[in-house]
């Protein structure tokens, strides 16, 4: 199956709460396995569908909640990429609000970097 | 407009392609995965919700809703009903790996859901499905 969209982690490797820098850290491999195939079904699915298969919440306009398993991802789509800006695990029911910040940082930060590209 | 630069998923998920310990949990998960876009893809043309799915299949919703959440270590049996539920039947294949790909370097044991051949009838479309197993390696 072709993806729809590409996929990008940002910020990258060695920033602060950088997605990549989660994914490189965990020992298990399942878990790695789990959010490559997860994420692999976004990018192959349009994103009408993701609902489907994960449960969205809309923070804001540029901040999308996506709470698969064991995982929460924050991400947006822009153009045709997903852009991951932070990633965790679920620890309870509710998005812990530091993790909420976190998100919302690098996603500033991408906003900020974009404007200024 | 220029993006700023992150790390692609292809540059991320490249540094596992040659651990092996990756490669086996590849193995064991992707099945799982495969599993939920069958069944999804299949109760969406059907029209049916999860709830609706669970009363086929004589489950709950929530078991749906696991096995939905491609973590769930569904058994053949529960697949099955679920497949019946959908108007599908369940095929077994097993399926060397082809040698030389980077990441499959033992056997699958394939799993497919097909339509159920109603009235001499069958359709066409066939829904696949995996569930890997290794090979004694």
């Amino acid at each position: 199956m072709t993806p729809i969209y590409d996929l990008e982690f940002f910020p990258g490797s060695g920033q602060k709460y950088s997605p990549a820098d989660f994914i490189e850290g965990l020992t298990n491999k399942t878990e790695v396995a789990i959010i490559e195939r997860r994420l692999g079904l976004l990018m192959n699915h349009p994103q009408m569908e993701w609902g489907h298969y994960v449960e969205i919440t809309k923070i804001d306009e540029n901040l999308l909640q996506i709470t698969a398993g064991s995982h929460r991802f924050y991400c947006c789509v822009d153009d045709n990429t997903i852009i991951v800006f932070y990633i965790c695990r679920k620890v309870s029911q509710k998005a812990l609000r530091q993790d909420l910040k976190r998100a919302g940082i690098n996603r500033d930060l991408y906003l900020k970097e974009n404007r200024n590209g | 407009m220029a993006k700023p630069k992150g790390d692609s998923f292809g540059k991320v998920f490249e540094k596992f392609s040659k651990d092996p310990a990756f490669l086996k949990a590849k193995r064991a998960v992707n099945p799982f995965f495969q599993i939920v876009e069958n069944v999804v893809a299949k109760r969406i043309e059907l029209g049916l919700s999860q709830k609706d799915l669970a009363a086929r299949a004589k489950t709950h919703q929530s078991r749906i809703s696991k096995i939905e959440s491609g973590e769930h270590d569904i058994r053949l049996s529960t697949l099955i009903s679920i497949a019946e539920a959908l108007d599908c039947e369940v095929c077994i294949q097993f399926v060397p790996f082809s040698s030389g790909k980077k990441e499959e370097d033992s056997q699958y044991l394939s799993l497919f859901m097909k339509p159920i051949k109603i009235g001499g009838t069958q359709p066409e479309t066939v829904i696949h499905g995996t569930v890997a197993f290794e090979t004694g390696n």
